[in-house]
């Protein structure tokens, strides 16, 4: 059997009085893993102390089985992008990527090829002997990304790759990403924004305030905050009358008024709510403008699961969702 | 669990959709090879930075008066000698100055640091490299200087282009070594102060390189600015009935130069291999 990706035990790492991440007991399988949590959640020092540029501070951790700190070894087999925009802007493309290739052993040789031939996957090919000064900010994200993957990892460790790109470099790297699962390779790919990591992976890690929230499948981890009351918001000309015949389904749970022309009802059936809505507007002859679910999104999955569990049981009520796909 | 071979390669799984095909096995590069990338990098950014054209017009300036002093018929050796002077004892020491956040310090605020620290190289050849890669601009930029103003102030001297060549040679052994040591220094304040090292590495410099030099005595032994001029052969200790200078030669000077460069590489390799840099700030 592979050995996991990384397995940590009460991993701690705190930056003078401030917590980085507290009590991190993970194991990380091997596949594409998305590292889910808000800005400051401690996604970027988890994956500081994976690569070795940090130490932890308490707690042990492991990555493919070997320590991290001073593991020049285990750092030939990982490749990492990281979430900030600095970048070499004096050096080309080519010369930046295939400097990182040198550095990870590559011969010299064999570093300008790979590095052209790496650029080029990713849509540089025509930018490659272009400054990396005068790249945008997509362009940099993908240069990065590059000299990640150009001496071929088993494991790629990648803080917020899509950050900064336009729909089409998006999907080029989502695309590549699942591609790097599929063959074999180790990833994780650390993100705020949830479909970001659905679009990769099935499979997430969510942090919240530098402790483990929930670790899993998404689909299993997304029944489970199904079973509370799931909110849609409405925005329409006659709120008031479409709420008058949506609380009589037994499906809507509660109906509230938070702005004008708007209403917001629970329920713990959304499949069944989201087609009711537009078909009684529809009998009614109401026109709804909007339909949004404040829920939908990250923070909601957050504020719920440490609304449920209160703030001091987080670690110990981590949500545990193994196994299943996608419904 | 198994122990993973130091050599690996593209192409080992059958899997492996990567169209670049197979590529050749690689290994964790030698501390020396990782030193020779490191100071390539650094040198291929510093020779297009604008701190590299800054160097040169600071150091076109005393070339410019050497030019001058041979139009108007001033050169010669006590001219030579004093130029010399002011690039052992102010030009070197600022010029390397100059260059302490082209160090570690450089890495850290323009956070590319993180993409060295993820390869698989020791920490230590980080600030070795970046010394190297400085040093190697700044000396040919500091030695072409002083070979050019030698060439100014003697050429209207009869044959002393020719005669005062030694005076010339240890002129240039003095500034690389001045180029060495300064170097040296400023990697150091480079690799432990990266707010604004060029501050402190200036403050340091004009307190002891400069300052100390000035001081009677014996006290002013721990300006190195005091033993380069001593190497150069600028050096003449003042007698006086209560505090007189050392007498300094080459043999003494000389070790005192290399060791406290030598320190100064210590400091800075073992501060990169103990601290944690942050980038996220």
């Amino acid at each position: 059997m592979s050995e996991p990706l990384v397995t940590t035990e009460k991993l701690c790492k705190w930056y003078g009085k401030v917590v980085g991440i507290n009590d991190f007991t993970v194991t990380i399988p091997q596949g594409v893993t998305g590292l889910l949590g808000p800005n400051g959640a401690g996604k970027s020092t988890f994956i500081k102390l994976l690569i070795g540029a940090l130490r932890p501070s308490k707690g042990t951790l492991r990555v493919l089985g070997e320590r991290v700190w001073g593991n020049r070894l285990l750092l030939a087999r990982i490749g990492y992008c990281p979430e900030h925009d600095g970048i070499y802007e004096d050096l080309t493309g080519t010369e930046f990527v295939a400097a990182m290739a040198r550095l990870s052993g590559t011969p010299a040789a064999a570093s300008r090829k790979l590095a052209r031939e790496t650029l080029e996957q990713l849509g540089l090919g025509a930018a490659a002997d272009r400054r990396l000064g005068e790249y945008s900010k997509g362009m940099r994200q993908r240069a990065k990304l590059a000299q990640a993957m150009v001496h071929d990892p088993e494991v790629l460790l990648l803080d917020e790759p899509l950050t900064g790109c336009d729909p089409l470099a998006r999907a080029q790297i989502t695309q590549r990403i699942k591609e790097l699962g599929k063959a074999g390779k180790a990833v994780l790919v650390s993100s705020h924004i949830l479909h970001e990591v659905e679009s990769m992976t099935p499979e997430i890690l969510l942090v919240y305030k530098g402790q483990v929230l929930a670790e899993g499948n998404i689909y299993r981890i997304r029944e489970m905050i199904d079973e509370h009351p799931h909110k849609i918001r409405v925005a329409c000309d006659q709120p008031r009358v479409l709420a008058q015949q949506l609380i009589v389904s037994p499906d809507v749970h509660s109906v509230h008024f938070e702005q004008e022309g708007e209403l917001v009802l629970e329920t713990r059936n959304p499949d069944g709510c989201y087609p009711l809505i537009p078909k009684l507007a529809l009998e009614s002859g109401l026109k709804i403008r909007a339909l949004t679910s404040p829920d939908n999104n990250l923070q909601a999955v957050f504020d719920y699961l440490t609304r449920e569990r209160g703030p001091e049981g987080v670690a110990k009520a981590a949500v545990k969702a193994a196994g299943g796909g996608a419904p | 669990m198994s122990e993973r071979a130091p050599v690996v390669g593209r192409g080992s799984s059958a899997r492996d959709p990567d169209p670049r095909g197979a590529a050749p096995a690689r290994q964790v590069p030698s501390a020396l090879e990782a030193v020779r990338l490191l100071a390539g990098l650094s040198l291929r950014r510093t020779r297009r930075g604008r701190l590299f054209w800054l160097t040169a017009v600071i150091l076109a300036l005393p070339v410019a008066a050497a030019l001058l002093a041979l139009i108007s018929g001033h050169g010669g050796v006590p001219f030579f000698d004093e130029l010399l002077g002011v690039f052992l004892r102010y030009l070197a020491p600022f010029i390397m100055a100059l260059h302490a956040p082209a160090t570690v310090a450089e890495e850290v605020t323009g956070k590319t640091i993180t993409y060295l620290f993820s390869r698989p190289v020791a920490r230590w050849t980080l600030p070795l490299g970046k010394y190297l890669g400085n040093l190697a601009v700044n000396a040919v930029l500091m030695l072409a200087a002083l070979a050019l103003i030698y060439v100014f102030s003697m050429i209207g001297e009869r044959d002393a282009l020719v005669l005062e060549l030694p005076r010339l040679a240890m002129g240039l052994f003095a500034l690389l070594l001045a180029a060495v040591l300064f170097g040296a220094m400023a990697t150091a304040f480079g690799t432990m102060v990266t707010s604004f090292p060029f501050v402190a590495t200036l403050i340091y410099v004009l307190i002891v390189e400069v300052g100390f030099s000035f001081v009677p005595g014996w006290f002013k032994v721990t300006a190195m600015t005091v033993h380069l001029r001593a190497i150069a052969g600028l050096y003449h200790p003042k007698e006086s009935m209560w505090l007189s200078d050392p007498q300094l030669t080459l043999g003494v000077s000389l070790p005192v130069v290399l060791a406290l460069a030598a320190g100064w590489l210590l400091i800075a390799i073992a501060w990169v291999g103990s601290t944690e840099y942050r980038t996220d700030k």
